[in-house]
């Protein structure tokens, strides 16, 4: 068994005491996961307004919902299972798109970096952004987070085999269109 | 494609020694499969770090405000339903003491009211049978399958009406681990 991560305890630590209704324990939480929830909210609802609004309904019902949270389980994934549900829900009451705000700024790399991470994050996005809305949060949920396929199964409200045989599908597709983009961005080069 | 091997490439059990060599072998002379491949690896990579956005800055005080916000409606949901539920049960109450009614007789009426129902969908059904008997043998298929249809068709529009209401979606158990 591999020892448990400061972090991680540092986690569990605060889930106990926001459990037991401790609100700045919780708003620790939120700290720590919002961009990670809301991340997942922008990528299936396209529009910046929406995702905030969904990344607070979601944490509210995290909130509301904590006593059915099972501590053996991971807490970012229970989050962000809430999160895929919910936005999933949003979107298929509209649609609309918006373009993708920045990036979130990180560590400053080189303009050459910055370029090349950039494209790289376009990609990423723009094939993602094709997929249906519940595949994307499968693919989000099994590659970004590493969601196992019974909790993606259990957070989109379908079967253990349906999710093994759309990410199936998925994969094939993406890897297909990553190729092709990449060829496309050589010609156009 | 060339099957297995596009199926292997794709695959998230892990392959056995055997199939991991055919697989090695078949990719260093097909161009195809080595596209699928690379693609795969590259998309896979690229969505391992997909990038994060970030909401305006500011969030965490807009959550505080929003969970707040959330708190007093929720405070205001309880005081209200408390409310009509006693001020209903204050009317029947009422009612019931106006009319010189007890709850037996409540209780009593609306088995009544529930027995009347299945009594008149049951001579609904009979009439209809009576009249199917009277007309000729395809009328009356007909007329039986077109009530079973509209019936039907009735039943699910109304459970598509129901599923289309805006509903607030049910949260995931979690009651297991990875």
């Amino acid at each position: 068994m591999p020892e448990p991560s400061s972090a991680s305890t540092c986690e569990e630590q605060e889930v106990r005491q926001a459990c037991q209704g401790d609100m700045a324990a919780f708003d620790r939480l939120v700290a720590r996961y919002y961009r990670r929830v809301y991340t997942l909210c922008l990528s299936i609802l396209e529009d910046p307004a929406e995702a905030e609004e969904a990344t607070q309904e979601t944490f509210w019902r995290a909130y509301r919902h904590l006593k059915r949270y099972d501590p053996q389980r991971p807490f970012r994934t229970w989050l962000l299972s809430i999160a895929a549900h919910h936005a999933i829900d949003r979107r298929r009451r509209r649609r609309a798109t918006v373009p993708w705000p920045e990036d979130l700024p990180t560590e400053t790399p080189s303009p050459e970096e910055h370029l090349l991470r950039k494209e790289a994050h376009e990609r990423i996005r723009r094939l993602v952004g094709q997929l249906p809305p519940t595949e994307r949060a499968m693919v989000l949920l099994r590659y970004w987070e590493g969601a196992s396929y019974r909790e993606i199964a259990q957070a989109l409200h379908l079967s253990e085999s349906a999710v093994k045989s759309r990410l199936f599908r998925i994969r094939r597709t993406l890897a297909q269109a990553y190729q092709e983009q990449l060829v496309e961005e050589k010609v156009n080069a | 494609m060339h099957e297995p091997f596009a199926t292997w490439i794709l695959e998230e059990e892990p392959l056995s020694p055997a199939q991991r060599t055919a697989l090695k072998a078949h990719l260093a002379q097909c161009p195809s499969c080595r596209n699928l491949d690379m693609g795969w690896q590259a998309a896979h990579r690229a969505l391992r770090h997909y990038p994060e956005s970030s909401p305006p800055p500011g969030y965490l005080l807009r959550w505080q405000t929003y969970r707040e916000r959330q708190k007093k409606r929720r405070q205001y949901q309880v005081w209200a339903s408390s409310l009509l539920a006693i001020t209903g049960l204050g009317v029947t109450i009422g009612l019931s003491w106006a009319f010189g009614l007890t709850p037996l007789d409540w209780l009593t009426q609306g088995i009544l009211a529930g027995v009347r129902g299945v009594v008149w969908a049951q001579a609904f059904w009979t009439l209809l049978n009576t009249l199917g008997h009277l007309l000729p043998r395809p009328i009356e298929t007909f007329l039986l399958i077109s009530v079973n249809l509209g019936g039907s068709a009735l039943v699910a529009l109304w459970v598509w009406c129901l599923t289309r209401l805006p509903q607030r979606a049910p949260l995931p158990s979690s009651s297991h681990g990875m």
